[in-house]
């Protein structure tokens, strides 16, 4: 098996950039899923990388190059497994990248609370002759609880080195140091990577690990309560969980608005400021279609979109806690039943949830589903979740047209609207999709977030919107100013004509024609749409609200985020469903569909709303 | 001997056999769930959702439909 397996998409990419990228001591990370493993490898790296008590949400390979003692060494974060012999498509992906590229040394992160259950995975990888470093994670939840572990007498049992550390807190780190120093110092380099057959071949191992662990690894009879215990009485009650549950989600939507908004005000004064003083003196000389195309164009497209910053910064910010503290885990055992009966199931439900940020990790995160029905109409549901660039065209419109009471309950419809759509979309899929899927995973203990991991992780996913802001968003408002700046010459611009042949299609739904341009360059990169409205009504940030609030109604306006929220994901979202379905069928049909209904559901809303004389 | 699935809050039982097809009986190997294993009942979802375990010190959601399939016997509240 090598990268090109076609079985195995994911991991091609990443394998052969690893591969070329390789020049000194290359080490992986390996462990279960929520063995801490992410938040051991931010620590040594520094690298912003997003870490969750999700299982299996570490899913592209991330690498990182350290100094350990006089070298730089490579060190790549591999998916949380169970074992070298599973069957999800992570395994497969761990299994192919050890097959696939040398390593000098794995690193093995495990939950010191659970050695039961991490140990076999430890002793599978001790059979690959490669050298190993045991670290084993959470020493402060295993005092908690009162498990101990004698881990000289493992390390004497395994033939290599087993190390207390607690990567939360940074207990240890010196001796982790010095050990993966180590490791990476060991002569000479290898350089074969592991055999398949070896890989192929492996027992399960569950006999083996249970005698290494016999008598070195202590576990009370009876658990102390902790405080996980406690919360959990209360946000996993029988009949006040769910309640619970909705009256978070709604906080941390108040939160991001009231929190974010009155940032969002200051800079985008500040930017118009900047406008004012900086470039139309400084453009004052330049030809007229120069100054239109930089300062409507370009100017203010861009900078109403990054007007958005504060407000996206504290969303994530925000649900980096959720994911993080392992209330996610608790969301999927209180929606599970109600899924079940929309043929989704509790994790499907948290995809929708992670969803929020960007449609495509959740898409990539179903990949720790095993049934491939079961994935596809989830795949189905995520693009119905609201991510944070349809976020800023409801923030704006709701700002603009509502008063600040109704805002935010405003939003919370629209996210009502997201559920409501998914929860359709499966009912009406199911049948097609049958399947039986065997659901087990771990509800991992309540932990406070890393504050600084918070800060990095929503610095990150800021700036890879920076950075889409600087591309694809540019180029989609330049093309917007030409569509609504050509023909110069006079006469109707391409945007107006465009906009007439699509009227039969949008005059039903109180969409104005000039949108449509807005509306289809927006399939590129949602986060266009606002900047390439403030091109299309040629004004700043600040007046953009003005002009919109003179142009269309709340109605009109309801249908358009309507239209939004559900018509065609992005590209790349869509890009994603192809890659993970392995069907451009499939691709498609979600495209289709999620056009078609975003059609229906915004003329039903708009004539219906007409009829009642709204 | 009875199912996993009709253990109530709080029980504690100890994994007897488990009557599933091997790729769930692995999967629930990586999970700690293995005949000898002690198992404790924290809740049970309602509407027949999922039910809340702990095996040792890892806590579980655990699909009912799979917990129908692990024999146990019960070892008291």
């Amino acid at each position: 098996m090598t990268a090109s397996c076609p079985k195995c998409p994911p991991s091609g990419a990443g394998l052969s950039a690893i591969e070329a990228a390789r020049q000194g001591r290359r080490l992986a990370v390996v462990g279960l899923p929520n063995a801490g493993k992410s938040t051991f490898f931010n620590r040594l790296t520094g690298l912003s990388q997003r870490v969750g008590n999700w299982p299996g949400l570490t899913i592209d390979l991330a690498s990182a190059k350290v100094v350990l003692g006089a070298r730089a060494v490579e060190v790549v974060d591999l998916p949380g497994i169970h074992d070298l012999s599973g069957y999800s498509e992570d395994e497969a992906v761990v299994r192919e990248v050890l097959a696939g590229s040398v390593f000098d040394g794995l690193v093995v992160v495990v939950n010191g609370a659970q050695l039961d259950r991490h140990w076999r995975l430890v002793w599978q990888l001790a059979q690959l002759d490669l050298p190993l470093v045991v670290l084993v994670n959470m020493q402060d939840e295993m005092r908690q609880l009162g498990i101990r572990a004698d881990l000289d007498a493992l390390s004497a049992r395994l033939g290599a080195p087993v190390l207390a550390m607690s990567a939360r807190k940074g207990e240890n780190w010196p001796a982790v140091r010095a050990a993966l120093t180590q490791l990476a110092a060991q002569i000479p380099a290898r350089e074969a990577p592991v055999a398949i057959a070896t890989l192929d071949a492996l027992p399960a191992g569950l006999e083996e690990a249970r005698a290494m662990l016999a008598g070195v690894h202590h576990v009370p009879a009876t658990l102390p309560a902790t405080w996980t215990t406690r919360i959990d009485q209360l946000l996993l009650h029988p009949w006040l969980g769910l309640p619970m549950f909705a009256v978070l989600m709604a906080l941390i939507f108040q939160a991001t608005y009231l929190l974010g908004t009155p940032m969002q005000e200051e800079l985008g004064a500040g930017l118009d400021w900047v406008q004012a003083q900086w470039w139309q003196p400084a453009l004052a000389s330049a030809p007229a279609w120069l100054q239109s195309l930089l300062l409507e164009g370009v100017w203010q497209g861009v900078s109403t979109v990054l007007t958005f910053v504060p407000i996206l910064f504290v969303f994530f910010v925000l649900m980096a806690v959720v994911e993080d503290s392992g209330y996610l885990a608790r969301a999927a055992f209180l929606m599970d039943a109600w899924m079940t009966r929309l043929g989704l199931d509790g994790r499907s439900f948290v995809m929708h949830l992670m969803g929020f940020g960007c449609n495509v990790p959740a898409i990539l995160g179903t990949r720790i589903m095993r049934e491939r029905r079961l994935r596809w109409l989830t795949m189905l549901v995520i693009p119905f979740s609201v991510c944070s660039a349809r976020l800023q065209v409801f923030l704006f419109f709701v700002s603009t047209l509502f008063s600040a009471q109704a805002a935010p309950w405003v939003l919370l419809s629209l996210y009502l609207a997201s559920f409501l759509v998914a929860m359709l979309t499966a009912w009406l899929f199911k049948r097609a999709l049958p399947h039986r899927e065997a659901l087990v995973m771990e509800m991992p203990p309540y932990r406070l977030p890393v504050l600084t991991y918070l800060f990095t992780r929503a610095g990150g996913e800021v700036k890879a919107f920076l950075q889409l802001a600087s591309t694809f968003i540019l180029a989609g408002v330049v093309l917007i100013w030409a569509l609504t700046h050509l023909p110069a010459a006079g006469g109707p611009t391409l945007a107006t004509q465009l906009g007439e042949w699509l009227a039969p299609v949008l005059d039903p739904l109180g969409i104005h024609h000039e949108l449509a341009v807005a509306l289809m360059v927006g399939v590129v990169a949602k986060e266009i749409l606002l900047g390439g409205m403030a091109v299309i009504y040629g004004v700043p940030e600040a007046g953009l609200a003005q002009v919109i609030s003179q142009q269309l109604d709340w109605v009109a306006a309801y249908s358009f985020m309507l239209f939004t929220l559900i018509y065609t994901p992005c590209l790349s979202t869509i890009a994603a469903i192809r890659k993970e379905s392995r069907s451009n069928g499939f691709a498609a049909l979600s495209v289709g569909y999620s056009l078609a209904l975003a059609w229906c559901v915004a003329a039903l809303f708009y004539q219906g709303a007409r009829l009642l004389h709204l | 001997m009875t199912s996993l699935a009709t253990l109530a809050a709080h029980h504690r039982a100890q994994v007897v056999a488990i009557d599933l097809p091997d790729t769930e009986r692995q999967r629930l190997s990586a999970f700690g769930i293995l005949p000898g294993a002690q198992v404790q009942v924290f809740r049970r979802a309602a509407l027949g959702g999922p039910l809340h375990v702990a095996v040792g010190a890892t806590q579980l959601l655990l699909r009912r439909l799979l917990a129908e399939g692990i024999r146990v016997e019960l070892q008291g509240a």
